[in-house]
């Protein structure tokens, strides 16, 4: 009986203790089915890389350009908010001098914007630090895209999950696509796995 | 019934020392204590990393020549999580940060949120030609400074499945610096924190 009780309390403890844990980014080796945040990391940044290194942009520190983020559709079964991809890529592009990234228009454009021009005329505010006209920007370029899913069956019964994300940039003055690329992950899980 | 003194003691203290008995005050220096949810650790580091980024973006401090204070309001931060957050809890913390930087002021007048929006900057002015007061000490016109830059962003989280049948909740902030002469975005910072937790954990 006196042994009983150290794996009594041994089990009480593990009873009690907080399962979560919180996930070492850089050191961490587990794989899920789902596009989740490892692969949304190395396909924003593949790409990010390659739009960059695209010797038809023809932006320069002098000349930047302004880049826009339109639709990129999420053609997944998962909830997955496409911001999580554009805003990555807007973090790369704007740790380069070369590029821009509007806040006129799009899924992240800010209010405040118009806000701050609507009290021009209001003689509260001092008028030399109201927002003068003809200072916004457009954009030259737009960045669009898709996210696709396929599940295709292994010959073993079980299932192969394949993720396709393409971009494409779109040169706003012409309406041509001067640069596009794609990244694809793929998963394979076994037999009568539970996938979702 | 001796022999049963020496469990129940045991078992007690077992229990005392999971907390489930008192409520015990955090000390949030030294707290280990990993949750499924947001707290209040996460918060402090998505403000932090965003913070840094504002202070070390070559954009931003190429449009902030030193010599001037600008005006930097509290856009439209959405909570596209499942998890009702204040995302004050995120802002409050990056303005505080900012503030301590002499090119940085917020504004009172411009926010998205109420609570970031000063009423009594309109209040006080409706007291011109009252007679009741001193007109010497009513704010005059043409004193409100308009704004330079909006912070704006994003909270989102997600539910992936494990192998395990486990969760993986990962949550981002996205928080953006944006120029209002220009319109456009100076920096994007995101960051990034997933917890895993068994089978049976259910946060949300």
């Amino acid at each position: 009986m006196a042994r009983v009780w150290p794996i009594l309390a041994l089990c009480l403890c593990v009873g009690c203790a907080s399962s979560t844990t919180q996930v070492d980014t850089q050191n961490d080796t587990e794989t899920t089915v789902s596009f989740d945040w490892r692969d949304l990391d190395g396909a924003a940044s593949q790409l990010s890389q390659s739009l960059l290194a695209s010797p038809r942009i023809g932006a320069t520190a002098e000349k930047p350009a302004l880049v826009v983020f339109d639709r990129l559709d999420n053609d997944t079964c998962q909830h997955l908010d496409t911001d999580l991809i554009t805003q990555k890529i807007a973090e790369a592009l704007l740790l380069s001098e070369r590029f821009q990234v509007a806040a006129t228009f799009g899924a992240t454009r800010d209010d405040t914007i118009a806000d701050v021009r609507a009290v021009r005329g209001n003689d509260e505010f001092d008028a030399s630090t109201l927002q003068a006209k003809g200072n916004l920007r457009a954009p030259d370029l737009s960045i669009s895209g898709k996210l696709t899913q396929r599940n295709v069956r292994r010959d073993n019964g079980g299932l192969r999950i394949e993720y396709f994300l393409t971009l494409k940039a779109t040169r706003l003055s012409d309406g041509v696509t001067i640069w596009q690329d794609s990244c694809q992950v793929v998963k394979a899980v076994a037999e009568g796995m539970p996938v979702w | 019934m001796k022999h049963l003194i020496l469990p129940c003691a045991l078992g007690a203290l077992l229990l005392a020392g999971c907390g489930y008995d008192k409520t015990v005050l955090v000390d949030t220096v030294n707290d280990t204590e990993i949750v499924a949810g947001l707290d209040y650790k996460d918060f402090e580091t998505a403000a932090t990393e965003a913070t840094n980024a504002i202070l070390s973006s070559a954009k931003l401090r190429n449009v902030t020549p030193a010599g001037k204070t600008y005006v930097v309001t509290v856009g439209k931060v959405e909570d596209a999580t499942p998890l009702n957050i204040d995302t004050s809890l995120v802002t409050a913390r990056i303005e505080e940060a900012l503030l301590n930087d002499e090119r940085f002021v917020f504004s009172a007048v411009f926010a998205d949120s109420a609570s970031n929006r000063d009423q009594m900057v309109a209040d006080v002015r409706t007291v011109r030609d009252n007679d009741e007061f001193d007109q010497s000490t009513v704010q005059q016109k043409g004193q409100l400074k308009a704004a330079d830059f909006s912070l704006t962003g994003k909270i989102i989280a997600r539910d992936v499945r494990r192998d395990n049948g486990g969760h993986q909740y990962e949550y981002y902030f996205q928080l953006r610096m944006n120029d209002l002469r220009t319109g456009t975005t100076l920096m994007v910072k995101e960051t990034k924190v997933i917890k895993r937790t068994g089978e049976n954990t259910h946060t949300w």
